[in-house]
C-alpha cells in the first residue's frame, strides 16, 4: 500500500515537473541576472556589460589637439607654406572627426563638450576659408601686376575686384573666429590643458588680416566709385537669414550705345548667375539665402566681361532651428520616424537629420522641400530613447534637437504563433513527417520480429516431462523449488536457432536454482541477479560448491556461445539436483 | 532529510539589499566572507567599541538613525585615535556625521560619468587623488549610483567628465556642467580619521565578484587591512538585516555549542528515521 502511494505520488510529481518544463519550453530561460537587474539602490553589475575604461582618456587629448592645432596651421598660412598647412588642417579635422564619433558614442552631444565641437568645427570651416582666400590672395597679386604691366585695364579691374572681396570675406572670417574664443579657451582652461596654440593662431591671423589691408593706402583710389561706374548696382535687405530673398538690380549706364547685353552676378567672387539685361540696361535677380555661410557675402555685377559694378555686400545671420519628431511607430521590428524641420515659418530643405536612439546615431534622413523627413530605421527588441537631431553644419541655423520618445520593440512572436512559422513550413512539415513515418516503420518492423523471433520463448517449455511444475511459476508463491526435471537435457549437436529448446531448459533450470537459492539468501531482487551474483550469495552454506559448479556451467552455456560435453552437463545436473536435495532437506 | 537541509538553507538567506546574510548580487555576504578572514569583530553595542587607537570600524549603509549616545560613543572612539568608515548614500546620514564631529556632507543626486566601468550610466569610476593610504596602489573604484560628498580632502574623485543628471534623462543635457566628484573623503576628528564612501553599493556582492574585477576587491582588502583591529558595527548597520528565522539560524551557527547540539539532535533524528523506515519496510 504505501509503495503504491510513493509511485503514484512519484508519478504525479513527474507529471507536475513535466507540465513545469512544458510551460517554460518556448523561453527556457528561468533566471538570468537581467530578469534581476535593479534594486532601489544600485544595478546588477553581473547584468551589465563591460566597457572599456578610461573614456575620458580618449577626449582629453583630443579636445588638446583642436586647441593646439590652429597654432601651427595659420602660421604655415602666414608664411606661405599651404602644402603643411593643408595637413594640418586635415590633421585637424580629423581630430575633430574622431571627437564627433566619441561625443556621439558617449552621449555627450549637449552641454559644454558639444558646444566645444561646434565651435571647433566653425573653426575648421574658417580655417579652410583662410587657407584658400590667403593663396588666391597670393595669386591674385600676381595676377595683377601682370596685367597692369600688360596693359590689359579690364582684367586688372576684374582682379581688383575679386581681391577687394576676399579681403572682407577674410576680414570677415577673422571677426568669426574671434567669436569662438571664449568657448575654446574655456574649454581648454577647465581641463587644464595648454591654450597657447590657439592664442598663437588668433595673433598670427591678426597678422595676416593687417598684411592683407596693408596695401588699401597704396591702393586707395584705384577702384572708382559708384557714381564713376558705367554698372549700377543695389542690395536688398542688407541683413537676411535663412530662407530669406536677397535682391539684386541695377541699371547698365554706358552711354552712347545699345545697353542689351549679358551681365554676370557674383557673390563671394563666385560667378552666381549670368542674366539678360533690359532695353533700358536694367536687371534684377533674387537670391535665396540657403546654404549660406552666417557673416559677410560681397556681390558685384560684371556686363559683358568688361564693365564693373560697385561691390555691394550683405550679411546672413544665423537664426535657431525647430526641429520636431511625431511620435515613432514600430511595425515589425521596425521604427518608423517622421518630423519637419523649419527656420521660424520657412521648411529647410536638403538638410541632413539624424535619428538616435539612446544617443546612438541610427539613421540620417534628408529633408524634402516641404521641410518633413522620414527614416525607417530596424532596432533590436529592447527600450529606445528615439530622438532626432540636426547639427545645423553648413546651413546658417542652430543645431536644434526634437523631444525624446521611449520606444518599445518588442520581441518578435516565436515561430507558429503568427501562422507564419512552423505549420505553413512546407520544408519543416516534411521533415517532421518523414520522422514520423521513420518512426512508425521502426515500430512496426520491432513489433514483427519480435512477434516472430522471440515468440518460441513465450511457447511452453518443450520438455514438460522433465518439471514437477509449471513453467511460469510466480515467484512468492513458491515456497520451495520444484523438483528437478528427472531427464538429461537434449543432445548437442542440433542446428541452433532462435528460441533453441536447449538455452530455453537451462534457462528454466537457473531460474529455479535462483528462486531456491533467493528463499536462503534473503535476497530481495532474485530477478535482477546474475549467475556469477547468485554464486557469490551462497557464500559460507553447503550449497555454494553446487550452485557455484551450475552457474559456471550455465554461463558457458549461455554466454560463450559454444557447445558442453555430455559430462558437463551431467555434472551442472548433478550440482542443480544436489541443491535442490540440500534445501529440500529438513533443515530447510 | 535532504528537504528540510534545503529548507534550512532557504531560510537562512534572504534578498535584503545590504544584508550580510544576502548571497545574492546586492547582498554583502561575500564582504563580511573577507571580513571574517581577516578576523574582524561585530559590535553591536557601540559601547563595546575598544579603547586603544588601532581600530578600524566599517559602518556600510547605516539604517535606523543612531541615536545621540551612538554618535558620542563613535566620536569618542574617533578620538582615541581610531578609525570609522561610514559609507552611505543618503543625506538622512547627514546628521550622524554632524554628531560625530564631522564637516563632509552626502549630496544626495544622480552623478553620471563618461568614465564607466560597465555599460550603464550609474556605472561611475573614481580616480585616486592626492595621497592616501586608503588609496595607494588602487587605481580606480567603481561606483553603482553613487552621490557625491563635500568637505573633506577627497581620496577618490570622478574624471572631469562627469555630471549631476539634474533632469533625469541620463545624459548631458543644456545647463547639466562637467566637473569632479568626491566619492570618498577623508577627515581628521580628534586623533582618529573618518573616511566617507558616498557610495555603499561598491560593496556588494556584484561588484565584489563581477568579471572582469572592479577592483573593488582590493579597495575593500585595504580596508581591512589598514588597521590591526577590524571592527563591523551591526547595530545599525542594514547590512545585519535578516528575518527571525534568519537570526535563529545564524545563532545557531554561531554558537559553537548550540552548533554541536543542534548536529546531534539531528543525527539522532535521523537515525531514528532510517530505524523505524527500515522496520516498516
Amino acid at each position: 500500500m504505501i509503495r503504491r502511494t510513493i509511485l503514484a505520488a512519484g508519478v504525479l510529481l513527474g507529471i507536475l515537473c513535466l507540465a513545469i518544463a512544458g510551460m517554460h519550453a518556448f523561453s527556457p530561460l528561468l533566471y538570468s541576472p537581467a530578469s534581476d537587474s535593479r534594486a532601489p539602490d544600485h544595478v546588477n553589475p553581473l547584468a551589465l556589460k563591460h566597457v572599456t575604461s578610461g573614456r575620458s582618456a580618449r577626449i582629453i587629448p583630443l579636445v588638446a589637439d583642436i586647441i593646439g592645432t590652429p597654432g601651427s596651421l595659420v602660421l604655415n598660412i602666414k608664411s606661405g607654406d599651404f602644402a603643411s598647412a593643408s595637413r594640418d588642417l586635415q590633421e585637424y579635422r580629423d581630430s575633430l572627426r574622431n571627437l564627433d564619433t566619441l561625443v556621439i558614442q558617449l552621449d555627450l552631444d549637449e552641454g559644454e563638450i558639444a558646444k566645444f565641437r561646434r565651435a571647433g568645427r566653425e573653426n575648421a570651416q574658417i580655417l579652410a576659408e583662410l587657407l584658400n582666400g590667403t593663396e588666391r590672395w597670393d595669386d591674385l597679386k600676381t595676377l595683377e601686376v601682370r596685367f597692369r604691366e600688360s596693359g590689359d585695364t579690364a582684367m586688372e579691374t576684374s582682379v581688383r575686384y575679386e581681391g577687394e572681396t576676399l579681403k572682407r570675406k577674410i576680414q570677415d572670417l577673422y571677426r568669426e573666429y574671434l567669436e569662438q574664443d571664449d568657448v575654446i579657451l574655456s574649454t581648454g582652461e577647465k581641463f587644464e590643458l595648454d591654450t597657447s596654440g590657439h592664442k598663437k593662431s588668433i595673433t598670427e591671423f591678426r597678422e595676416i588680416v593687417n598684411s592683407i589691408t596693408a596695401g588699401d593706402e597704396e591702393k586707395e583710389g584705384t577702384l572708382a566709385g559708384p557714381g564713376d561706374l558705367p554698372v549700377s548696382l543695389n542690395v536688398s535687405p542688407d541683413r537676411a537669414s535663412y530662407g530669406d530673398t536677397v535682391r539684386m538690380e541695377g541699371q547698365v549706364k554706358a552711354a552712347g550705345s545699345n545697353n542689351i547685353g549679358d551681365i554676370a552676378l557674383f557673390v563671394d567672387s563666385a560667378r552666381n548667375v549670368t542674366l539678360r539685361t533690359g532695353p533700358d540696361g536694367s536687371f534684377s535677380h533674387s537670391y535665396r539665402v540657403e546654404r549660406d555661410r552666417a557673416g559677410t557675402h560681397t556681390v558685384f555685377a560684371v556686363y559683358e566681361g568688361s564693365l564693373f559694378s560697385p561691390i555691394e555686400s550683405f550679411t546672413v545671420e544665423v537664426i535657431p532651428s525647430f526641429l520636431q519628431l511625431g511620435p515613432p511607430r514600430v511595425q515589425s521590428g521596425k521604427v518608423l520616424c517622421q518630423g519637419t524641420l523649419f527656420a521660424g515659418s520657412q521648411p529647410v530643405t536638403g538638410a541632413p537629420v539624424e535619428i538616435r536612439a539612446d544617443g546612438k546615431r541610427v539613421a540620417t534622413a534628408q529633408t524634402k522641400d516641404d521641410g518633413t523627413f522620414s527614416a525607417q530605421v530596424r532596432l533590436e527588441p529592447g527600450t529606445y530613447s528615439v530622438r532626432a537631431q540636426f547639427e545645423g553644419e553648413g546651413f546658417p541655423l542652430l543645431p536644434s534637437g526634437s523631444e525624446s520618445y521611449e520606444v518599445l520593440v518588442p520581441v518578435p512572436p516565436p515561430a507558429g504563433v503568427d501562422g507564419k512559422g512552423f505549420f505553413t513550413d512546407p520544408l519543416s512539415l516534411a521533415v517532421v513527417s518523414g520522422f514520423l513515418c521513420l518512426s512508425g516503420a521502426g515500430a512496426f518492423y520491432y513489433l514483427r520480429r519480435r512477434r516472430h523471433g522471440i515468440l518460441p520463448a513465450r511457447t511452453p517449455l518443450p520438455v514438460p516431462e522433465m518439471m514437477d511444475a509449471p513453467v511460469s511459476v510466480p515467484v512468492g508463491e513458491q515456497v520451495f523449488p520444484p523438483a528437478p526435471p528427472a531427464e538429461t537435457p537434449p543432445e548437442p549437436g542440433l542446428p541452433l536457432q532462435a528460441g533453441d529448446v536447449r538455452d530455453v531448459f537451462w534457462q528454466e533450470l537457473f531460474r529455479r536454482l535462483r528462486v531456491a537459492v533467493s528463499k536462503v539468501a534473503s535476497l530481495r531482487y532474485p530477478q535482477s541477479l546474475t549467475p556469477r551474483e547468485i554464486c557469490a550469495s551462497c557464500r559460507d552454506t553447503r550449497i555454494r560448491e553446487f550452485v557455484c559448479r551450475f552457474t559456471s556451467g550455465y554461463e558457458r552455456v549461455m554466454y560463450a556461445g559454444g557447445d558442453l560435453p555430455r559430462e558437463e552437463k551431467d555434472r551442472m545436473m548433478e550440482a542443480y539436483r544436489a541443491v535442490l536435495g540440500i534445501l529440500g532437506g529438513k533443515d530447510h | 532529510m535532504l528537504g528540510v537541509v534545503l529548507v534550512l538553507l532557504h531560510l537562512s538567506a534572504t534578498n535584503a539589499d545590504y544584508s550580510r546574510y544576502n548571497p545574492g548580487w546586492n547582498g554583502t555576504s561575500v564582504l563580511f566572507d573577507m571580513i571574517d578572514e581577516a578576523d574582524g569583530t561585530m559590535v553591536t553595542d557601540p559601547s563595546h567599541l575598544p579603547g586603544q587607537g588601532d581600530a578600524m570600524l566599517l559602518f556600510v549603509a547605516p539604517g535606523r538613525k543612531p541615536p545621540d549616545e551612538v554618535r558620542e560613543e563613535l566620536r569618542d572612539f574617533l578620538s582615541r585615535g581610531n578609525c570609522l568608515l561610514i559609507a552611505s548614500d543618503r543625506e538622512e546620514d547627514n546628521g550622524l556625521l554632524e554628531g560625530i564631529g564631522s564637516s563632509i556632507r552626502i549630496r544626495q543626486s544622480d552623478i553620471i560619468s563618461v568614465d564607466r566601468f560597465f555599460d550603464d550610466p550609474s556605472s561611475v569610476i573614481a580616480f585616486p587623488t592626492g595621497d592616501d593610504p586608503l588609496s595607494a596602489g588602487i587605481p580606480r573604484l567603481v561606483g553603482n549610483d553613487p552621490s557625491f560628498l563635500t568637505g573633506g580632502t577627497p581620496v577618490f574623485a570622478t574624471s572631469l567628465l562627469s555630471f549631476r543628471d539634474t533632469d533625469d534623462d541620463q545624459r548631458l543635457g543644456k545647463g547639466e556642467v562637467l566637473e569632479r566628484f568626491t566619492v570618498v573623503s577623508r577627515e581628521t576628528i580628534g586623533n582618529g580619521t573618518l573616511y566617507v564612501v558616498s557610495d555603499p553599493s561598491i560593496f556588494i556582492n556584484g561588484m565584489l565578484v563581477a568579471n572582469p574585477p572592479t577592483g573593488n576587491r582590493e579597495f575593500v582588502a585595504r580596508i581591512l587591512s589598514l588597521r590591526p583591529v577590524l571592527l563591523a558595527e551591526q547595530g545599525y548597520s542594514r547590512t545585519a538585516e535578516g528575518g527571525p528565522v534568519i537570526r535563529v539560524i545564524n545563532l545557531v551557527k554561531d554558537a559553537t555549542s548550540i552548533e554541536m547540539a543542534a548536529i546531534t539532535l539531528s543525527m539522532l533524528l535521523l537515525g531514528l528515521f532510517l530505524a523505524f523506515g527500515r522496520r516498516d519496510a
